[in-house]
């Protein structure tokens, strides 16, 4: 498993726990604002911001399927194991003549740090005592 | 036969907001009665484009003509199944600032039925406001959590990677403080 540790400072944000990841494959939590989607992949944990950083739609669990996070408002899918976004919809513009490529490439999953500690997985927030 | 009726909506999002969101076609395949959107052709405040409407089993490839009369204004001309339809919305930001923000969305419908639909006129009024229920209930999911997000910016609308109808008249019409 794949562990990202943090200093001593970093605040623990939320606790999974890795058996419960294991059993649904992925685990969402809302903490404080922040929300937080965990997903068990064949490369290990993967913990990361459950805010589409396209326009902000909701990654729920139910979102993960196949090694993929799909998101509901515009169905925008993004690879589990690194977050990167991997297919696009089809969308409206798709055959008008000489227009816009899309270009997905800048839009990533946002990781949150996070370590693993036992059966559990930390969810960390940068510089809180 | 001309039949017109009035809609008033309120949401707890800005202006910009609810504009971006319907200028957002993107999203048109999250309504459970919408989808499979293609844009013909599209000039800088007006658009032509295909959608398909699912009523039941029945599909239906509806023509619309869309254009965008800043800073508010949202025309929508449809060729229907019930007969050449014109939708106008418009949008009024009651309060502006998260938590209290909110808008108001007068839509405007008026139908040219033909004369063997126009006695059932009421039922259809039913039906069609139902419809525009569904779909606000849809959209308010997107708005309000934006807003509660995000606050007041649109800006995500208007990156270089992401689709927007009419992206630059949008665009103007945010710097120029009327949208």
């Amino acid at each position: 498993m794949q562990g990202r540790g943090g200093p001593l400072s970093d605040r623990v944000l939320c606790e999974i726990s890795l058996a419960e990841l294991s059993r649904n494959g992925s685990v969402w939590r809302e903490v404080g604002g922040h929300e937080i989607l965990a997903v068990a992949t064949a490369d290990g944990v993967r913990v990361y911001n459950g805010v589409c950083p396209h326009l902000g739609g909701p990654l729920a669990p139910s979102c993960v399927r196949g090694g993929r996070v799909r998101c509901p408002w515009h169905r925008y899918e993004f690879d589990a194991s690194d977050g990167r976004c991997r297919t696009v919809p089809g969308h409206p513009w798709r055959n008008l003549p000489g227009r816009r490529e899309l270009s997905p490439a800048r839009l990533r999953l946002q990781p949150l740090r996070h370590e693993i500690v036992g059966d559990r997985v930390r969810v960390l927030q940068r510089g809180s005592a | 036969m001309k039949f017109r009726f009035d809609i008033t909506k309120h949401v707890a999002a800005t202006r910009a907001n609810v504009i971006a969101n319907y200028l957002d076609l993107e999203h048109l395949d999250m309504h459970s009665g919408l989808g499979d959107c293609e844009v013909l052709t599209e000039t800088d405040r007006c658009a032509c484009f295909t959608l398909v409407s699912r009523i039941g089993p029945f599909r239906f490839r509806n023509l619309h003509y869309y254009e965008f009369r800043p800073p508010d204004t949202i025309v929508n001309a449809v060729r229907s199944p019930l007969g050449p339809m014109i939708v106008t919305s418009t949008v009024r930001e009651l309060y502006s600032g998260t938590p209290q923000v909110h808008s108001e969305v007068d839509v405007h419908t008026e139908i040219d039925l033909p004369a063997l639909l126009y006695p059932f006129r009421r039922l259809l009024e039913r039906f069609l406001r139902r419809t525009n229920r569904t779909i606000l209930e849809e959209d308010r999911g997107i708005l309000e959590r934006r807003q509660r997000l995000f606050g007041d910016t649109v800006r995500d609308y208007l990156r270089k990677e992401q689709h927007l109808l009419f992206k630059e008249a949008f665009r103007a019409s945010l710097e120029s403080g009327r949208s």
